[in-house]
Formats: C-alpha cells, sequence, structure tokens
C-alpha cells in the first residue's frame, strides 16, 4: 500500500547495514551480558533475524531502533534463559568475568576517583544481574551506553518517564545494595 | 510500577529529584532546590553523596569494554551464515493498469508482490524486497497473472484464485489480520474494529490498519474492503486513496465525497451479519447488538441475496428495500 508514499532512497544491502549497526548492536549486548562469547552469540542472532525480516521492511523504517529492538528482545530471552540455568548450576554460574577483558578496574588507572575496589565491583555486577529485565536494559543503555531517554523508550517500546524510572529504580537497588555491603564490611 | 514504591523520605523530600541531580538530569531550578535543601537535611546530604559515588562507580565500569576480537569473529561466523543463504528467484514485471502502474512479482511458491507504483518507481525499485532476490523479468507466468488482473479489474472475475508465497509479510500478527482480510466477500466492505475483532483483539484497531497499509499482495488480499468505522477511506494513504475507489467501484461499492475526503455513505448500504447470513436496513433495532467483527456492509439487496444473505424479520428489506 504504502509505494507511492515511500520515499526513493538508496536501499541498503544487508551486509551494508550490518557494517553500519554492528559496533551499536555488539556494544549494547557485551554490556548487557558482560561476556564476551554470548554477546558474539546473541550478535549472531540479532542480525540473522534482522536478515529474514529485512526484505519485508517498510523502506522509511528506522534501521537502528529496528535492529535495538531485535537485540534487546533476544537479550530478554538470554536474561530468563540465564537465570533459568542458575537455578541449576548455581556455582557454575557465580563466577564473574571480572578478571577478563571486560574488568575496566584494572591497574593503571588507580587515581582516586576511578578507584573501584573488587568487592564494590562485584556488589554493583551481582545486583545487575537480579535486576529485572526493563530495569538492567535501561540501566545499561543509560549508564554505560549513554544513550539519552527518548531513544531508550524507543528501543524498550516504553514512554520516556518509563525509561526514566526504570533507570531510577535500577539505581535505588544498587545504591541500597552497596549501603547493605558497607555496613557489614563495618559491623565485621 | 513507579507508584508503588514510595519516593517520598521521611524529610518529604523526593528521592528521585536527589538520583536526577546525581546524574546531572535535573533541570537548574531543581538542582538549585536540591542544593539547597542537603545543607539543612543530613541524611538526604549523604544519599546524593551515595548516588554521585555510583554514578561515578558505574561510569568507571562501563569504559569501552575494548572487545574487538569478540565483534570481529562473530561478524565473520554471521557473514558465513548469511552467505549460506541463498536468494529466490522472483519474476518481476510493472503493467500499465488502468488504475495506475503496477509491479507484480513471483516467486516459485507463489505471488509474493503487488505493488502500486509511481512512475520514478517504475524503473528503479526503491523498497527493500529487492534486496530479498534474485531479479528476472516477468515471462508467461507474470503475463497470466497481469490478465488475470485485468479480468477483475473489468468486472469479469472476482477472485484471482493464485497461490500466494508469504515472505514480505512481516509478522504472524500481520499474516492473522491478512487471513481475516481474505475473508471479506466481493462487492462488500467491513471495518478495521471488524478485522481487529474477528482476530480476537479488538483493541488492536491501529495495529491493523498498520498491517493493511503493509499487505504486500493487495487486491488479491483485498485490504480495499477495509474501511474506516466511520466509512472513510482510510488505509490507501495519500493519493492510493483514488486507487483504493476505484477498485471498490469495479465491486460495484459506491464511493462519495464528504468533508473529511472519500467515505463509504454508510445509510445507503444494506448491513449484513455474516455468522448467520441476514441482511438488513441500517436503521433496524436489531444491529444495536451486533458485534463489529459480525458486520458486512452491502451495497445492494441483489448482491446481499447472491451471497446467500436471508432479508431480517424485522426491518424486512426485501419489503421496504432502500432508494
Amino acid at each position: 500500500m504504502s509505494a507511492a508514499q515511500r520515499q526513493p532512497e538508496v536501499q541498503l544491502s544487508f551486509t551494508e547495514v550490518i557494517t553500519r549497526y554492528q559496533s551499536r548492536v555488539y556494544g549494547y549486548l557485551l554490556r548487557f551480558t558482560r561476556n564476551s562469547q554470548d554477546a558474539q552469540d546473541l550478535f549472531q542472532e540479532t542480525f540473522l533475524r534482522a536478515h529474514r525480516a529485512y526484505a519485508a521492511l517498510p523502506a522509511d523504517a528506522d534501521l537502528q531502533a529496528w535492529l535495538m529492538r531485535i537485540a534487546i528482545n533476544l537479550s530478554k530471552n538470554y536474561l530468563r534463559d540465564r537465570q533459568r540455568r542458575a537455578k541449576v548450576l548455581v556455582d557454575e554460574e557465580k563466577g564473574y568475568d571480572l578478571d577478563g577483558a571486560l574488568n575496566p578496574a584494572d591497574a593503571g588507572r588507580d587515581t582516586e576517583s576511578t578507584m573501584i575496589s573488587r568487592e564494590t565491583a562485584r556488589t554493583l555486577f551481582a545486583t545487575i544481574e537480579t535486576l529485572p529485565f526493563h530495569q538492567r536494559a535501561a540501566l545499561v543503555q543509560r549508564q554505560f551506553e549513554g544513550l539519552d531517554y527518548p531513544t531508550i523508550a524507543t528501543n524498550l517500546g516504553c514512554s520516556q518517564e518509563s525509561a526514566r524510572a526504570h533507570v531510577y529504580q535500577a539505581l535505588r537497588k544498587l545504591r541500597l545494595a552497596l549501603d547493605h555491603t558497607d555496613s557489614e564490611a563495618k559491623g565485621a | 510500577m513507579r507508584h508503588t514504591c514510595t519516593s517520598q523520605l521521611p524529610c518529604s523530600f523526593n528521592e528521585n529529584d536527589l538520583i536526577a541531580e546525581a546524574l546531572g538530569e535535573a533541570s537548574s531550578s531543581l538542582s538549585q532546590q536540591v542544593r539547597v535543601h542537603v545543607v539543612a537535611c543530613h541524611s538526604c546530604a549523604t544519599l546524593l553523596e551515595q548516588y554521585r559515588r555510583l554514578h561515578s562507580h558505574l561510569h568507571v565500569l562501563s569504559m569501552p569494554a575494548g572487545d574487538e576480537q569478540g565483534l570481529l569473529a562473530a561478524r565473520r561466523a554471521l557473514d558465513a551464515r548469511v552467505a549460506g543463504k541463498t536468494r529466490p528467484r522472483l519474476a518481476v514485471e510493472v503493467w500499465h493498469s488502468p488504475v495506475g502502474d503496477i509491479r507484480i512479482g513471483k516467486t516459485a511458491k507463489g505471488v509474493v508482490l503487488v505493488e502500486f507504483v509511481t512512475p520514478e518507481e517504475r524503473d528503479s525499485p526503491t523498497s527493500r524486497w529487492q534486496t530479498a532476490f534474485t531479479l528476472e523479468s516477468g515471462g508467461p507466468e507474470v503475463a497470466d497473472l497481469i490478465h488475470n488482473l485485468e479480468d477483475y479489474l473489468t468486472g469479469k472475475r472476482r477472485d484471482l484464485g493464485w497461490m500466494i508465497d508469504d515472505a514480505l509479510m512481516r509478522s504472524d500478527f500481520q499474516r492473522e489480520v491478512l487471513r481475516a482480510t481474505a475473508e471479506v466477500p466481493y462487492g462488500t466492505v467491513v471495518t478495521y474494529q471488524g478485522i481487529a475483532e474477528v482476530i480476537g483483539q479488538p483493541k488492536a484497531v491501529r495495529a491493523v490498519a498498520q498491517a493493511l497499509r503493509y499487505n504486500p499482495v493487495p487486491i488479491h488480499i483485498p485490504c480495499h474492503r477495509v474501511i474506516g468505522s466511520d466509512g472513510s477511506l482510510t488505509g490507501y494513504a495519500g493519493n492510493l486513496v483514488g486507487i483504493k475507489k476505484q477498485i471498490l467501484a469495479v465491486e460495484g461499492i459506491p464511493v462519495v465525497e464528504t468533508s473529511k475526503g472519500l467515505a463509504i455513505p454508510k445509510g445507503r448500504m444494506y448491513v449484513g451479519w455474516r455468522h448467520d447470513h441476514w441482511f438488513c436496513r441500517p436503521d433496524c433495532s436489531t444491529l444495536k447488538d451486533q458485534a463489529a467483527g459480525d458486520r458486512a456492509l452491502i451495497p445492494s439487496r441483489a448482491r446481499a441475496e447472491e451471497m446467500g444473505y436471508q432479508p431480517c424479520d424485522e426491518c424486512k428489506p426485501h419489503i421496504r428495500p432502500l432508494a
């Protein structure tokens, strides 16, 4: 139906689409999963799904928002699967990837402002693991990727107010978790 | 969600305002308020400090992960998987029809594409479907399809009877909508609301309209037989509304010009009950109980009887026909 109202534009081949948006998609998935292998798997799955649907996508669609929605939906399933697995394999899931390439709190950044104790990082990551999907996805996009609320809202398919509320809820929980750890440390 | 947890602190200050200030998201007036408040309120000052520290911790933890290797590996694996997928052949042709240029495409599975095209788009298609296929020019099979369409547009044929390839349908929801639309009988119209009810999602009226807007095989799947609840010919956006009118005229459905644009004169149409196969005058008292999903507007008594619909006992359209 839309033939006549489409703006003529150069249509990107799917390979060009991947090249243009791969960093954006991979960045989100990596920061969401904090695990290179999982991010790589979800990355492939995202673009394979997109590949199947690309031909039927209207010419005026927002490609980045569309791809991010696919990636975000897959990260939601990932979280669910992971939580299910975690119930069975509690011990194996306990090791956070703090020593690998993803651990930024390493040597060479030992100025006061960037010092984070291993304990703090562990608490924060562990708490992020327990956040409900929307809070986690919103937090990752706002705090780790620096996206603005309108973009996060588009990606999550919610209002800007909800996007902000998700981030704030997540921050409250993180603050409480740190507060709790601190008082435990003092009590010990 | 937000309302279930209280944002009020003991001092009656809002915790979210402290978070906004810590994140640097507060407006200058809010920021001013927060700074004045924390001078006097010790617990809020502590909270604000905690949120500032948390924000900076998260900032440190968000340093670029620098996983170029991971991205490269994922990209290589993806390229291999995408390359393994072959692109089906699409025989495609533009036909200069009486209602404008129409592009028709067919794969081995069936008709995949019917598209109204402007002169600029005729030679260089701008939509994405071409990325999914290996294109070739029409041939005798597409010529047959064009004959079918020609017969339809001159009223010699009511049903195109094509096999359809649904490769360009966008979602299962859209397939549902299109399936329900395909069942609307020739020479009648229903509403978007009606389709939404038929597929069991009465609130998804706008989504139904969107799904029909991107119908990849119009005419065969008769989205032209779906109209707004007020009778207006929405959906065939822009200049395509004119085409919708022409196609409806082929099927004997009247369209009139109103102050809000082209519309079906609802008051001059019989109302059919799709389940029970009756038809009523539009002023029949039984219609107040009719669900939108059960309703079809029928332009004439002859058409209703031809479809096997019985006249209603209440309003007796066979004795008191519409003018």
